[in-house]
């Protein structure tokens, strides 16, 4: 129990995530060729544990930042309010409250961010 | 990472999120801080019951954990013999040549731990103080 790695968010925002991604621009950047359809199988036996050995962990980690990054430098206008979302809980609550409003009003994600 | 371990497929967690020991005062003076510093992989996230906090942003980098859990204790109110702990690395750590530097890590990554005794009621401790007892004003 005490050494539990399971993230119970990630297991709810992995499917929002997944939706979001369907325009089916790389998650990741062009040169790591990381597209949806590599992502769903990576994650498809993933038990959400962030493990030492974890390959889909590592992918699920690099993905939300490069998605917090973005929102961090390119839609969060002025100083202050970027540290008040990258040095505070704040920001993760943001980005996963933001996915799924995206999701329930069936916007393309990348319209939106990218 | 993609450019350290290849394709996304070689990627493993702990290549990623890595925490580091600091040492006093070492890990302040530059060129010391490799030597007295243990540097490890973190597992969890702070989200996680096994947490690893780190910061997005900022100049540790999104993958640099800032703190996680430490110590870990377990105790038995029926048992006055022994209580049951576990520490994330030594109780010698701070010490660069000690052999106990890091031997509690594998323990504690493990989820065990190790037991201490304790006197418990073998000096015959009896009681002596007087018993407390709490009212209200109400009943004076």
């Amino acid at each position: 129990m005490a050494v539990d790695t399971l993230d119970i968010q990630a297991r709810l925002m992995l499917p929002t995530l997944l939706d979001l991604a369907l325009s089916g621009k790389s998650l990741l950047n062009e040169d790591e060729e990381f597209h949806v359809g590599v992502a769903r199988a990576v994650f498809s036996n993933w038990d959400y544990r962030f493990s030492k050995e974890s390959n889909s962990a590592s992918m699920y980690a690099a993905w939300e930042y490069m998605i917090a990054t973005y929102l961090h430098e390119m839609k969060i206008e002025g100083v202050t309010a970027r540290r008040n979302f990258g040095y505070t809980f704040m920001g993760e609550h943001f980005l996963n409250r933001q996915a799924q409003e995206w999701q329930k009003a069936g916007k393309p994600v990348y319209e939106e961010w990218c | 990472m993609g450019q350290a371990h290849g394709a996304v497929e070689n990627w493993k967690y702990k290549y990623l999120y890595t925490y580091r020991f600091l040492h006093t005062p070492f890990s302040e003076i530059p060129g010391f801080a490799y030597l007295y510093e243990v540097k490890d992989s973190a597992v969890g996230t702070p989200r996680t019951i096994n947490m690893s906090w780190a910061q997005k942003f900022g100049k540790l980098g999104p993958f640099d954990a800032t703190a996680s859990t430490v110590y870990r204790q377990v105790i038995d109110l029926g048992d006055s013999t022994a209580m049951h702990l576990a520490m994330d690395l030594g109780t010698q750590q701070q010490s660069l040549f000690s052999t106990f530097r890091s031997d509690f890590r594998e323990l504690f990554d493990a989820g065990q731990y190790f037991r201490l005794e304790t006197p418990g009621n073998e000096d015959e401790l009896k009681e002596t103080g007087v018993t407390m007892k709490f009212a209200t004003h109400f009943d004076e």
